[in-house]
């Protein structure tokens, strides 16, 4: 039905796709996977329109066709949710449902809303949707919110549709009503491509999975007949073991304890405890309270009861500011968001936490500061012109070290890393495992919240898998396999 | 950083522009002098840029850590009037001094406060205040402009010794001390400041205490100027301060931004003014200018920066 030949895209400097060959037939369900930055969304942005090809054919059912806009594509038939939605949130559902193609009277003048009225209640009705159609969509949540741009696609009826990382809101009982709606669209022989980079859903609805790393297709696979292992090796380059360096120390003392932690509903009397040396990993679906327990943790959300030890001594945390004193570092889930300071230079982000320590009582001392700098930069290997250079020029993997750097030089006890490695490419991604690693080896006790399993799989000593606010089980390394996690994260086991 | 130093030559230079314009521009007096260059004219246009340079530099923190001050001019006139009355009363400048200082510490405190423990967005809590500090310094001086003895009489460029010493501290204060390093943080990106252990209100609060007492200079100079108290005192300053903070590079939304540059836009502004005025000008043609200016200056900033990213 589709097939996409030599797809070529360069952005200002980088190549993003490189003579990329794409097929899906219809009545298939066709899943691309890659690492962030390989070329998943450009090309299918290049397939809806949202870009322009450098070089390269697109053909829709053996009929070469040049894809002028957004417009266009979705006349040709094709249909894309991207991650970022694109709803009017002022608009009332049924309104988002039906824009562009609102049913009229009077010569076309006026709109229908008898008719939009029926026509989304049929269509929420065909997603799912527990919600009526005249609620403005800003009162909706996310999840609900992506059920509307499903709708909306599905309403436009075209023959490809291509959905990025659709579920990362959604519940896992959504997201089997949604699997429901695509396994239908496909025995009506239409073809979806599905972008994700959870391997438990590619398994799941996919027939066939392509591979991208780099720009380049590295090769399309029959997914039951695949081992989820073959397909991250070829996504990443490399065997699984040298992708995820691990170390193998023996464990010291117990460093810190956590007893019945509570935070409103979203933590619920969690309790652990985490040795020097140690590599802790926490799986959890989005939602299951893994930011907010280490956020109460730090001191950054109020927890509502529990006690933390270091060292097998109470302490009294009511601030991040308390929490560095004690010995706990977070390095959070979102850089921009809540970790870097975007105006500042590199040296000053590294150093921002480590004032307290630095120089006078008031006084600043710039000396002191930039040999602190310098070293980090030298040993995590932050790729940068010059330490006074904006942080908000650096890539995505060295911005990543330069905050690990700032928290680095608190010296801290216990490093809290929430999705160490989300949004930065593969190679920065193994350099921050092999920090991980060499740290732990020297007694530094880390707890790292990932999505990603194979990654805490990959590094972890212990993996605790957290469901609903609650600890559900606590796996050693060598019985976490992946779809143990998955069922236990998603509260079936 | 390197960047700023980068705005600030651009601003020294359209400085010397706009200044050898109103020197070309300028009619010639009877000296053969032209107007602007003649003792007096320069004494004017110093003495406005004076409140602005003293105001600015205070407002450059507030703006800086991701705020805004509207009181200011209206603390001004408040500090300006207790001044008077205190100097009235208790005939002791030192007092007087004091009183007029900590009215305006005070005020800012209030706007720290009220922003920040409120979580009141500072334009609204600060057109409060500008509201409040207005009523009280029209009660306190019952409407009257309060005559005092005259004030120091000592050398005109006495007065300019003090912004000079405002920027300087404050130059000093935010670019060696901790404290300014946190105000950049802050308002840089809250979140990162706070997780990264910042007292993140506390230096919020703070900033609007310095910008307050900034307006308690200001009340002090005013009377030294004019020895009088007057609720009339410090109109529009507020305005003239925030546009003096623009102009010279700091970013509304916080966290970049220099007070030297705060400093060459005050002069920008003063030249501009009275150089606007000797070349007779009329008012209104000015308040026109004026506007262009400040607005040019950030259209031009802004698509400086987004040619450089």
């Amino acid at each position: 039905m589709l097939r996409m030949e030599k797809i070529t895209k360069d952005f200002p400097g980088v190549r993003a796709l490189e003579k990329v060959d794409f097929e899906v037939r219809g009545g298939e369900i066709h899943g691309l996977v890659g690492e962030n930055g390989a070329g998943k969304s450009t090309l299918m942005k290049i397939l809806s329109g949202a870009y322009r090809k450098d070089a390269g054919e697109i053909l829709i059912d053996d009929k070469l066709v040049e894809i002028h806009g957004p417009a266009h594509a979705i006349s040709l038939g094709i249909n894309a949710i991207y991650q970022e939605l694109n709803l009017v949130p002022q608009l009332s559902v049924m309104e988002n449902l039906l824009l562009g193609q609102e049913p009229l009277f009077a010569l076309g003048q006026l709109v229908d809303f008898r008719t939009m009225r029926k026509k989304a209640r049929e269509i929420l009705k065909e997603v799912g949707a527990d919600f009526s159609g005249d609620i403005p969509v800003r009162n909706l949540s996310v999840a609900q919110r992506q059920l509307v741009e499903i709708g909306k696609a599905i309403s436009l009826g075209g023959k490809i549709l291509i959905l990025d990382e659709p579920c990362a809101a959604l519940s896992q009982r959504e997201v089997q009503r949604l699997f429901g709606l695509l396994r239908q669209m496909k025995s009506q022989g239409k073809a979806v491509i599905f972008i994700s980079h959870r391997m438990d859903e590619i398994k799941e609805i996919c027939d066939l999975a392509t591979v991208l790393r780099d720009g380049r297709n590295v090769g399309t696979v029959p997914v039951q007949q695949t081992p989820v292992e073959t397909i991250i090796e070829m996504m990443v380059g490399r065997t699984i073991e040298e992708y995820f360096p691990r170390s193998d120390a023996p464990l010291g003392e117990e460093v810190l304890r956590v007893e019945n932690l509570c935070y409103q509903s979203s933590v619920r009397d969690v309790s652990f405890s985490l040795k020097s040396g140690e590599v802790l990993g926490l799986a959890g679906l989005v939602g299951a309270g893994r930011t907010e327990l280490v956020k109460c943790l730090f001191g950054a959300m109020a927890k509502d009861s529990g006690r933390v030890f270091m060292n097998d001594r109470e302490v009294t945390i009511l601030s991040p500011r308390d929490a560095i004193a004690a010995g706990l570092s977070l390095v959070t889930e979102d850089r921009k968001e809540d970790g870097l300071l975007l105006n500042m230079s590199v040296d000053n982000n590294i150093t921002i936490a480590n004032l307290f320590r630095m120089g006078g009582r008031l006084l600043l001392n710039r000396k002191e500061e930039k040999q602190a700098s310098r070293h980090s930069v030298k040993t995590l290997d932050i790729r940068t012109p010059d330490i006074s250079h904006p942080v908000a020029s650096l890539s995505g993997g060295n911005q990543q070290k330069a905050i690990l750097a700032r928290w680095l030089l608190t010296k801290p006890k216990v490093m809290v890393l929430d999705e160490p490695t989300r949004g930065i490419d593969v190679g920065a991604k193994t350099e921050v495992y092999r920090i991980i690693k060499n740290l732990a080896e020297k007694g530094g006790a880390f707890l790292v919240i990932s999505s990603e399993f194979p990654e805490l799989a990959g590094i972890c000593h212990r993996i605790m898998v957290m469901s609903k606010g609650t600890i559900v089980a606590t796996l050693n390394r060598e019985k976490a396999d992946l779809r143990r996690i998955l069922a236990l994260a998603m509260g079936q086991a | 950083m390197k960047a700023q130093y980068g705005y600030i030559l651009n601003l020294i230079i359209g400085l010397v522009v706009i200044f050898a314009v109103m020197v070309v521009l300028s009619p010639v007096g009877p000296d053969g002098v032209p107007l602007v260059l003649s003792k007096n004219s320069l004494l004017v246009m110093l003495s406005f840029c004076t409140f602005n340079i003293v105001l600015g530099a205070g407002m450059t923190f507030v703006i800086l850590a991701g705020g805004i001050d509207l009181s200011v001019g209206r603390a001004l006139a408040l500090s300006n009037v207790l001044f008077a009355i205190v100097l009235k009363a208790a005939r002791s400048l030192t007092i007087a001094t004091a009183t007029a200082l900590l009215a305006g510490a005070m005020v800012g405190l209030l706007n720290g406060t009220i922003t920040v423990m409120g979580r009141i967005p500072s334009f609204i809590a600060t057109l409060g205040t500008y509201m409040v500090c207005w009523g009280l310094a029209f009660i306190l001086s019952a409407g009257q402009t309060i005559t005092t003895e005259p004030g120091l009489t000592s050398h005109p460029l006495v007065p300019a010794i003090i912004p000079i010493l405002a920027v300087c501290a404050a130059h000093v204060l935010l670019s060696r001390f901790k404290f300014g390093r946190h105000v950049y943080a802050v308002g840089g990106n809250v979140q990162a400041a706070r997780l990264s252990g910042i007292p993140v209100r506390r230096i919020q609060i703070l900033c609007f205490v310095i910008c307050g007492a900034c307006a308690g200079i200001g009340g002090i100079m005013y009377w030294a100027r004019l020895a009088i108290g007057s609720s009339l005192a410090g109109e529009a300053f507020e305005l003239y301060a925030i546009a003096a903070v623009i102009i010279g590079g700091t970013s509304l939304s916080g966290g970049e931004g220099t007070v030297i540059g705060t400093f060459i836009g005050a002069l920008i502004m003063g030249v501009l003014r009275y150089g606007l005025v000797i070349l007779e000008v009329s008012e209104h043609w000015q308040k026109v200018v004026f506007g262009t200016v400040i607005v040019g200056a950030v259209l031009f900033d802004s698509l400086r920066r987004r040619r450089s990213q």
